[in-house]
């Protein structure tokens, strides 16, 4: 495979640099109705500065600038706790069909009853597949997810009928969790406290320490950033829930248990996905991303509006001509009539388009396949450890002692470092072999974090193995040679100190 | 179909190599209690063809608003522009669908030069300085706004204007509970925009507790908001002993509009934020679209979301990268500007190619064409028997049309005509049921209009 970045060598121009005043790369019909006058005194006195150019140097520019991408369709991304798999191409072409890409999201539910359909399956699959009661398919990414998942939590403590405890304002985390936990939580003005690991796992008796009349939640990843499932999950549940808390599962890692363990069967309130980690849909070089919730049943009062719901209709009792769905059956429609709402965290209904994908996916997999899904990103990770670990250490795979990885794992290798290589030169070095490198430095500090999802051949598992063990054979004869990495991209090494000291974030 | 392409004997030979004998063995720590017995429930994988085909039928039971077949006239916050092919075309291409976020730049050089250019893009399209590589959506990218607001100048108030797109007021609500923040509405006037007097008295009343003023233009009627002295006024506000107040301007605009109109930061904005889907993003029922987000300098380091910036590689070489990271939320937990950790990367290449493609002259033509299609259904609309302009101010390209008859009564008759008249006003929550919002884009031709005259005049009889 080995797809680099070669054969485009040099800079690629801005589109602003190729404007040539008068081109154009499309046109409109002239207009066809006669001119209103203009309001002068509001119109600017100038078209913005667009670019100018003509269509074809328009598709070359943004086709070289696509050549000089990594992506999951070219390259292998073993990339812990992100989550790089295969997005299928009949996803996307079921997101491109007009019949969905072109609903307008104002019009009457009569005309979007297989919109509305697929929302309203989708929402109840997630809820099986988390072991939960209710969904919320509105939040637009994972971190959207944790902040709507910790309103409806604080909706809750704050309403009479519900916890009745609005001085519960901690929560709690583990020092591995993700970045966007604590940000979340300031968001929803609650306090983040800090729950030490032992071993990769959560320290109980610290945790035991830390729960109070205080706490609202506790969020935790599981399996965990360590790439370990943390087997004491149902005690920690118990803990919370003891002291009246709340458990909410990140399901950044929920990849690695779909089909084989649900959430809610382990005692988990309330959890967020990210649906490109689990259910395939395309990481879009950041986003768009779609972060649904799932929530036990106590809480769905409070989840944002609308809701897609389903009522059985009549014949006759709304008349509506050439309504697809006017005659008597099944009609879906949106709620947004729930009084104890946390209200909406977004306008219309959510990331319509990635549902689509992800609905798509499910329907493809299966019960079956899911639970293969999910016991082969575990397969692929434990291989790829087990081939690994002769000359990268594993801190917390030890496969004589039954500790294996989840969908990932963690190396720190310290022997390659300590010849005076770091771990960007490693990385940097990768991606001249056509991989994207690992996660680096989370959740230990010089730490690679490996995942090479269920969707990767085991001839590209062998290949990245191999590959590993010559970037090792390197450091070992040369370890200043990696320096220079890399050498087959476009540009080297980026500056990227001067880049945050001096800001220069427009063309001129 | 689970596209997993290990083998099953390759998998008994990768079992081996780790030492186990199943692949639950793999699953040692999970309890007893936490495993799932048996399958989930779930309906049977379909092949790739059966999911064609009821892929198919789901679609078939929708009836798609912008499509050959229909003529759309709804807007309320998401409108049917012209998408030129080549922007389907290069935007869907798999280098820019499935990448991942640029954190390792050399290899990401594609996608973060065309973030660069959206950024410039944008503050371009705004009149402002910096601008992030796109938000969720405009009502999330409003209520950053607002949040940004209130940490740059540590007060407490926020004046939003009552012309909002209801679902942004709905959402900045929601950011706002919880939080040490008050948020005020400024009332319309019978005129469908916010007097200039409101805004001064409750500037007056908050004694330099206020942190911004919002406002929408055009707002939710299509009308053109007077951004220059509504913000004036709240640069102008002072604190009880007579220091200025400090008090931000926040502008939520329409991109389109920005081809003709004047831009916010030539209006007085500090932060502009809004809606990026008129830009050749799909109607997709309403996502998923992009966030707008452009500020002036000074509150650079205050921004969500993700930036892009300029610097050198290696050999000189110029290059881009991610930057000012350690505002953001990987780096700085719960002091971070935002949670955002996404931005809407295929959305905002999408968004770059359209601009790029339509050019100073083609959104110059595209807003110009809003307008003069929009004023001249308004004229033949108002000018039939029981019909009349709901507001007397100046529009853009979307305006509400009191009716004779409920607006419900003209949407469904627009069904066998294969048209959307446009959106019923107490639906949307902006006016009563006889009301009807109506969008008319550069896309609608003479006889689309004249088509959808003909239908209000008849129903209206």
């Amino acid at each position: 495979m080995s797809q680099t970045l070669q054969g485009n060598d040099g800079v690629v121009p801005l589109i602003f640099e190729k404007s040539t005043p008068g081109a154009r790369a499309t046109d409109l019909p002239a207009l066809d109705v006669p001119a209103a006058p203009l309001p002068t005194e509001l119109c600017a006195t100038a078209a913005p500065r667009l670019p100018e150019v003509g269509q074809l140097d328009l598709v070359r520019h943004y086709t070289h600038l696509g050549a000089r991408n990594f992506s999951v369709d070219a390259n292998f991304y073993p990339l812990g706790s992100c989550t790089m798999k295969y997005n299928p191409k009949i996803n996307e072409a079921a997101a491109g069909m007009s019949g969905f890409a072109g609903l307008h999201p104002l019009q009457d539910d009569a005309d979007v009853q297989g919109a509305l359909r697929m929302l309203y399956e989708l929402r109840h699959w997630l809820a099986e597949i988390a072991g939960l009661d209710e969904v919320s398919l509105q939040p637009c990414a994972g971190a959207h997810g944790e902040y709507a998942a910790l309103k409806v939590i604080r909706a809750y403590f704050n309403d009479p009928r519900g916890g009745n405890a609005p001085d519960r304002r901690n929560v709690l985390a583990p020092d591995t969790a993700h970045g966007t936990n604590p940000a979340s939580c300031a968001m929803c003005g609650t306090n983040v406290i800090r729950v030490p690991s032992k071993e990769g796992m959560v320290d109980l008796d610290a945790l035991r320490s830390l729960v109070n009349d205080q706490t609202a939640a506790m969020m935790i990843t599981n399996p965990n950033t360590a790439g370990i499932f943390d087997g004491t999950i149902i005690e920690i549940a118990k803990i919370l829930h003891d002291a009246g808390a709340l458990l909410y599962l990140d399901g950044a890692n929920m990849n690695a248990i779909v089909g084989v363990s649900r959430p809610g069967d382990f005692g988990v309130d309330v959890m967020h996905y990210n649906t490109h980690k689990t259910f395939s849909t395309p990481h879009g070089c950041g986003g768009p991303g779609a972060g649904p919730i799932a929530v036990r049943k106590f809480l769905s009062p409070y989840l944002p509006v609308p809701q897609v719901e389903k009522r059985n209709r009549s014949a006759g009792n709304d008349g509506r001509s050439g309504s697809p769905v006017a005659s008597a059956g099944t009609e879906y429609f949106l709620d947004s009539d729930r009084p104890h709402t946390i209200g909406k965290v977004r306008s219309f209904f959510g990331q319509f388009g990635i549902l689509l994908r992800c609905w798509t996916y499910i329907a493809a997999c299966g019960p079956d396949g899911l639970r293969n899904v999910g016991q082969t990103a575990v397969l692929n990770a434990n291989y790829l450890a087990a081939r690994l670990r002769d000359r990268f250490e594993m801190p917390y795979f030890k496969p004589e002692q039954k500790k294996f990885a989840a969908h990932e794992f963690v190396t720190v290798p310290r022997n390659l470092l300590s010849r005076g290589v770091t771990l960007v030169d490693i990385a940097k070095r990768l991606i001249d072999y056509g991989i994207h490198p690992p996660t680096m430095h989370w959740p230990v500090h010089d730490c690679l974090m490996v995942e090479p999802t269920e969707t990767e051949s085991l001839a590209t598992l062998d290949r990245f193995v191999e590959t590993m063990n010559q970037i090792a054979d390197e450091i070992e004869r040369d370890p200043q040679s990696l320096k220079e990495a890399p050498r087959q991209t476009p540009v080297r090494r980026l500056d990227e100190v001067a880049a945050a000291r001096t800001p220069v974030l427009t063309a001129s | 179909m689970d596209y997993i392409q290990i083998t099953e004997k390759q998998r008994a030979q990768m079992l081996a190599a780790i030492g186990v004998a199943k692949v639950e063995d793999l699953y040692a720590t999970l309890p007893d209690g936490a495993r799932l017995r048996g399958l989930l429930n779930l309906p049977p994988a379909r092949s790739e063809l059966e999911l064609q085909r009821e892929l198919a039928r789901l679609a078939g039971l929708n009836r798609p608003a912008a499509s050959a077949a229909e003529s759309c006239f709804m807007g309320g916050g998401a409108y049917d522009h012209f998408i030129p092919a080549v922007v389907d075309d290069l935007a869907t291409k798999g280098e820019f669908v499935t990448p991942y976020t640029p954190y390792q730049a050399e290899a990401s050089q594609g996608s973060l030069q065309a973030f660069f250019e959206f950024q410039t893009q944008v503050c371009r399209l705004t009149g402002l300085d910096v601008a992030n590589a796109s938000l969720y959506e405009g009502a999330t990218a409003a209520a950053e706004a607002v949040l940004m607001a209130l940490n740059a100048t540590g007060r407490r108030r926020v004046l939003v204007a009552a012309t909002l797109h209801p679902h942004y007021r709905a959402v900045i609500r929601t950011y706002l509970t919880d939080l040490p923040a008050e948020l005020i509405e400024i009332p319309a006037t019978a005129d469908g925009t916010i007097a200039l007097d409101s805004v001064r008295k409750q500037l007056e009343l908050g004694r330099g507790d206020t942190a911004c003023v919002v406002v929408q233009s055009p707002n939710v009627f299509g009308l053109i908001e007077d951004w220059n002295s509504l913000f004036a006024a709240a640069h102008q506000s002072q604190t009880a002993d007579g220091a200025s107040a400090g008090t931000l301007g926040v502008a939520l605009f329409n991109p389109i509009a920005c081809g003709l109109l004047k831009r916010p930061g030539d209006c007085g904005a500090d932060i502009a934020a809004g809606e990026g889907q008129p830009l050749g993003v799909p109607l997709q029922f309403g996502g998923p679209w992009l966030g707008l987000f452009a500020a002036r300098q000074s509150l650079l380091r205050r921004m969500p979301g993700r930036l892009v910036g300029q610097t050198a590689d290696a050999q000189g070489r110029r290059g881009f990268c991610l930057t000012l990271q350690t505002r953001e939320q990987h780096i700085r937990g719960a002091k971070a500007t935002s949670n955002v950790c996404t931005n809407q990367g295929l959305l905002a290449v999408r968004a770059t190619i359209y601009l790029s493609a339509m050019g100073p002259q083609g959104l110059r033509q595209a807003a110009e064409q809003c307008f003069h299609k929009a004023h001249h259904a308004a004229g033949l609309l108002a000018g039939l028997p029981g019909y009349a302009l709901a507001h007397r101010g100046a529009f853009f390209h979307e305006f509400v049309l009191n009716c004779p008859v409920p607006a419900r009564k003209i949407i469904d008759a627009g069904r066998d005509r294969h048209i959307l008249p446009g959106i019923d006003c107490a639906k949307l929550g902006i006016g009563n049921e006889k009301q009807l919002l109506v969008a008319v884009t550069e896309k609608r031709s003479r006889s689309e209009i004249d088509a959808l005259v003909s239908l209000l005049r008849e129903v209206g009889r």
